[in-house]
């Protein structure tokens, strides 16, 4: 080829680049299709998530506010625990955003109460449609969709200490000792000895009182043999420093370790050879039921203490019903309370009077209740029962840890 | 006259040539190629911190909803609300995002919404952490006498975004104005498990 033809055939390519830099920039366009209309695609399936993990949750928490964990073949428990999880997951769709709007239920929440009694399940599926794309319009007019599913539980070990239990040690318990023993259904225990939990426990009313003596008297030794409906303090610890302390806090380890939440794991489960808790033989009466009564009064924010009326619930199948009585929703039904405390339940024959050490079999988890009142000096305090565990007999190996001061641990298990 | 034969061969050569048309034109479509590359590496990136962001807040609530809220009439700003600052600082250090000096932040609102402010860690504007432990939403349920509020613990996250962009957008249209940080916002809700 001679120069001149190569020349010519350079001046016939004036405006090549231009026409070059048109098909980059389609080629560009294309990428920032993928750049920026996938990432939203990404940001979309993960906010799609989150909402359905809330979701699960929130509808896992209904197994806890129901009661079903503790009774889980009592059908009118388990549509109870639907109720509450169907209200649930409608109310919390329009909080958890995916690209602006609220995600839709997928069919519905998918419950599971037979395969592990006391541990039921729940499955939510959430879907966002005709999520926004902006470059991909060049190829696909349709708007693209993302769907999720969560699946949560709530764990109740009661049922499975006979065969492979994994025991719960919650935090936040209060260091009241409650004997195995139902005050209005003598003498049935609360937790059987395969572990199951006596029917009609949960929604109960009782009253608990101080077994040790009162005036300048140690509780022992040697320990007093405590009846149903009774408690004996427990020896505590110092609050860690890192407290979780209302502004009411007292000074005294007991009233603090009531009041407070130390974040020390309870230990339970186990046989009557490991004891895991100890009576406190050391406090005089007097001083002890003092600081227990200042202790349960600050917990619940006395004189403004939440309500509780179970009487739907006994009745009609109803929820049990918290009326907050401080704070910004003061005057109206809410899920959570402070009042909501847990107790240690000791099996009665483990006592050993002589050093105060008991075993835990399990725990309570009470409403206290003083009923618009103030509680009275002998630190006999009114709870009702929303849920009783049987943590296991598993002691020493592993153990579950509840979050907050609900013994009953709900988790997502699947994402 | 040989010599000037080959200077006026160069002349036409030069004269004919296309080359420097085809720089001229490079250098017209560059800035546009330019202001593309770059809003595709800015748009992602900003894509990226919001998905980043959507997790911090995430991972906030979920922590909070666990924890007790005993504390929460504590003077000052109660320990548990400073572990889910905490937390959410270390989320975003570990997604390495800069907290802009959150971990070291004192609240200012009160109870029960506390509010994080932090500007510095060389942020180009300010990040806002809102720590809401009594948000409520309501819910419907068969035999109760009235709707029920769902507690809830509610994290609002707000991160000043610096644009890229805004520089070589002006390569292509000289008058653009755009602004040089977004707030790039996100919240989740989960209920309190107490």
């Amino acid at each position: 080829m001679s120069y001149r033809r190569i020349f010519r055939k350079q001046t016939q390519e004036g405006g090549q680049t231009i026409a070059l830099v048109a098909l980059a920039i389609v080629t560009l366009l294309a990428m920032a299709a993928l750049a920026i209309d996938v990432v939203t695609l990404y940001v979309a399936k993960g906010e799609v998530q989150r909402a359905a993990d809330a979701a699960a949750l929130v509808a896992a928490k209904a197994f806890v506010d129901s009661g079903v964990t503790s009774d889980p073949n009592n059908a009118g428990k388990q549509t109870l625990a639907e109720n509450i999880a169907n209200g649930g997951i409608a109310g919390i769709l329009a909080q958890n955003k995916v690209a602006g709007a609220a995600p839709v239920l997928v069919g519905t929440p998918t419950f599971d109460f037979t395969t592990y009694p006391g541990n039921p399940q729940v499955s939510v599926t959430l879907q966002r449609t005709g999520l926004p794309i902006f470059f991909a319009r060049i190829w696909k007019s349709a708007a693209p969709t993302v769907t999720a599913t969560a699946k949560a539980e709530a764990y109740n070990p009661a049922n499975w200490q006979a065969t492979t239990g994994i025991s719960v040690a919650p935090k936040c318990v209060k260091p009241l000792l409650i004997p195995n023993l139902d005050p209005n259904n003598p003498p049935a225990p609360f937790i059987g000895p395969t572990g199951v939990i006596s029917p009609g426990v949960v929604g109960e009313a009782i009253t608990l009182s101080d077994a040790c003596p009162n005036g300048s008297k140690t509780c022992g030794p040697p320990v007093p043999t405590p009846t149903a409906g009774h408690y004996l303090p427990a020896k505590t610890a110092p609050n860690p420093t890192k407290e979780l302390c209302p502004f009411c806090k007292g000074s005294s380890d007991i009233e603090q370790s009531i009041e407070c939440c130390d974040f020390i794991p309870y230990s339970c489960g186990g046989t009557l050879a490991t004891p895991n808790a100890t009576v406190d033989i050391v406090s005089s009466g007097n001083a002890s039921r003092q600081n227990i009564r200042n202790g349960a009064q600050c917990l619940i924010h006395n004189p403004s203490q939440d309500a509780l009326d179970t009487t739907n619930f006994l009745s009609s199948g109803g929820p049990m019903q918290i009326t907050a009585r401080s704070g910004p929703m003061s005057g109206k039904l809410v899920t959570t309370s402070s009042s909501i405390a847990t107790l240690p339940i000791f099996d009665t024959a483990s006592l050993n009077a002589t050093t105060g050490q008991v075993t835990v079999v399990g725990f309570l988890q009470v409403f206290i209740d003083p009923q618009a009142t103030a509680l009275p000096g002998n630190a006999n305090i009114p709870v009702a029962i929303l849920n009783v565990v049987g943590c296991g007999n598993t002691a020493g190996t592993s153990s579950i840890s509840a979050g907050g001061v609900s013994p009953i641990p709900v988790r997502l298990i699947q994402q | 006259m040989r010599a000037f034969g080959r200077m006026r061969s160069l002349s036409d050569f030069l004269l004919a040539d296309t080359r420097a048309s085809q720089m001229a034109e490079f250098a017209v479509s560059l800035p546009l190629l330019v202001v593309f590359v770059v809003g595709i590496f800015d748009f992602g990136e900003a894509f990226n911190v919001k998905q980043k962001l959507n997790g911090a807040a995430r991972e906030g609530a979920r922590f909070a909803s666990s924890l007790p809220t005993n504390d929460l009439s504590a003077a000052g700003t109660p320990n548990s609300v400073t572990a889910i600052r905490d937390l959410v600082a270390s989320y975003l250090t570990t997604a390495r995002i800069n907290h802009c000096g959150l971990d070291a932040k004192n609240a200012t609102n009160a109870a029960p919404t506390w509010t994080y402010a932090a500007s510095g860690n060389g942020c180009a504007g300010t990040l806002t952490l809102t720590i809401e432990r009594q948000y409520a939403f309501q819910e419907t349920v068969p035999n109760a006498t009235a709707n029920i509020n769902v507690i809830s613990t509610r994290v609002t996250l707000s991160y000043p975004y610096p644009w890229r962009f805004g520089r070589v957008i002006k390569l292509v249209a000289p008058g653009a104005a755009y602004g040089g940080v977004t707030q790039i916002s996100t919240d989740a809700v989960v209920p309190n498990m107490d």
